[in-house]
Parts: C-alpha cells; structure tokens; sequence
C-alpha cells in the first residue's frame, strides 16, 4: 500500500497505528556463554519497533542477560543444554520468560538476596536477582531441584510517550518517562 | 583477547570491551591476574569509555580486583562510566565501597 495515496492526516493516523501492539518470540538455544550476547541482541529486536527509550533497551538487556547467565552458568553448568527465551508484548506490557532444564533451585527466596551466590570461588556477586527486580516491574522465579527454574518478568513500555505523540507528534518527550527508574 | 592494557610503573589499566557479561568477564580476570603478577602490580585502573553494556558479571569482577588490589594496599579506580554503566555501580553499592562520591 503506497502512504501517498493518503491524505496527510490519515498519514499521521497510519504512523500512529503501524507499531505493532501485540507480538511473540521464541527462542532455544545451547547453554554457552557466547549466547548471552544472542539472547540480548534477540530481545532489543523484539523491543524496538515500541520505539522504547534507551533507558528500558538497557534495563530490558541487563535484566535478560542476567537470567540467561544464570540457567548457563548456575542451571546447566558444565553440562550442555538448551535455554528457552520467550518474548510478549500484549499491548504495553513485556513478558520475558527464561527458562531451564538445569538443575533447580533449593531455596529460591535465599537465592535472591543480594550478594548470595553459590559460585563464591569465581567473583560472582550475587547481585543478578538483584537488578532483575531493580530493572523490570516484576520478577517471578518457579524452580525445584531437579526441575529446572523458569523465571517471568514483565515490564509496562513506555505509554505516556505514545500518548504524548500521538496526540500532538511531539518526539521529544524523553525523560517525562512514567516508568524509567 | 577483547580487552586493552597499559602498564605504567606499578599501575595497571584494563580497558574495558564494549559489552561486559559473563563471557568476557572470565578472560578479563585471567589476564588482569596473570599481568599484574608479571608486572608487579599494585594500582588499578579501569576505564570503561568503550563500554556501552554491563551486567552483575562486571560487578564481580570490580568487587574482586578491589580485594585483591586492597591487600596489596594499593588502589583501585573506575574511569569513564558512561550514565547506565555508572548506575549499576551505585545500585550495588560498589561506588560507595571504593569511597567515590
Ligand atoms: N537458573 C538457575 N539454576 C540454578 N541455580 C540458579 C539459577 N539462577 C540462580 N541460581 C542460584 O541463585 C544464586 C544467585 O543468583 P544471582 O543473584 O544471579 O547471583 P550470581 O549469579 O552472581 O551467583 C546463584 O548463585 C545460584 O545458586
Ligand atoms: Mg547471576
């Protein structure tokens, strides 16, 4: 459909509407470290056509990076296996789901203090619950020993800024960030 | 190697790679310890000017560099933190550990 065939008002309407509001992505792949860097490049992607500001591409990255780290590093360990990475948008709300195969969590709510790790001997800090609480509106971690952990964080995008230019094109609404910590 | 070095007397500066996650933060800790034993290390700087993305990886690897340069009674610095990188330092409380402001 070519824009020109438009009036300009139905053009702005258009641009308005073209971003897509609800979306899904899915994704496995093996537990090496090198695939860290995939999952993040994989979950800016999905996040870019909601026009997010660089404050959420940051704490969105941070956040997956690290719960992918963790079903590398802490569920599969030195064995092979597989990470799942699922990415939804149901309107303005992001749902990232990271989850293992790998071999659990015994006491989940320990696990997320800060500064506990079970990896003392490699200069973990313990810190990665820690900033995916910070990062994202919510984090909900399912995991037993022997069952794998499956970790849901959501985070509402950006709406007064889409409000914002919707209603009078302004771009530069930077900052008047409703969620933006 | 993904990194940069200079060694300067006993001062050793790391430059940090573009992205710090699991991954590199691994080969950043061998290295740093296999030249600061080379070259009699005591100080340390990192500079983080190329360093668009961090995760808690990078935390551990500060918050390790600084025990083992502390024993050694020298100092640690992080240099050109770029807005998200500096955040993640003062979120965990590593700003405050190494006494800047
Ligand atoms: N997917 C997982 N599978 C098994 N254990 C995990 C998983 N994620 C986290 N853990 C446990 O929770 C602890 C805390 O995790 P985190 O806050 O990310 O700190 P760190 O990764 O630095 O240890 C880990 O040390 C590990 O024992
Ligand atoms: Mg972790």
């Amino acid at each position: 459909m070519k824009l020109n065939e438009y009036s300009e008002g139905e053009e702005k309407e258009m641009s308005v509407h073209k971003r897509p509001l609800n979306n899904n992505m899915r994704m496995e792949f093996d537990s090496v470290s090198e695939n860290v860097a995939l999952a993040r490049m994989a979950v800016s992607g999905f996040i870019l056509p909601f026009d997010p500001t660089m404050d959420e591409i940051n704490d969105i990255k941070t956040a997956v990076s690290e719960a992918v780290t963790n079903a590398i590093i802490h569920g599969y360990e030195k064995f092979k296996g597989t990470v799942c990475l699922k990415c939804e948008l149901k309107n303005d709300l992001l749902v990232v789901t990271v989850k293992d195969n790998g071999k659990g969590i015994e006491n989940v709510e320990k696990a997320m203090e800060p500064m506990f790790t079970t990896k003392t001997e490699e200069d973990r800090a313990g810190m990665g619950f820690m900033f995916m609480n910070v990062f994202m509106d919510s984090l909900n971690v399912q995991s037993a020993p022997g069952f794998g952990t499956t970790v849901i964080m959501t985070k509402k995008m950006g709406i007064t800024k889409q409000d914002v230019r919707c209603e009078c094109g302004n771009t530069e609404t930077e900052g008047t960030h409703p969620f933006g910590r | 190697m993904d990194f940069l070095y200079e060694v300067k007397g006993d001062t050793l500066t790391i430059y940090a790679p573009k992205e710090i996650d699991h991954y590199v933060a691994s080969e950043i800790i061998e290295y740093s310890e296999v030249l600061m034993a080379k070259n009699n290390i005591k100080n340390m700087i990192i500079d983080f000017e190329e360093t668009e993305f961090m995760d808690s990886s990078g935390i551990g690897i500060v918050i390790g560099r600084y025990k083992i340069i502390t024993k050694l009674g020298g100092k640690l610095s992080l240099r050109k933190m770029k807005r998200n990188i500096e955040r993640m330092f003062e979120i965990s409380g590593v700003k405050k550990l190494l006494g800047e402001k």
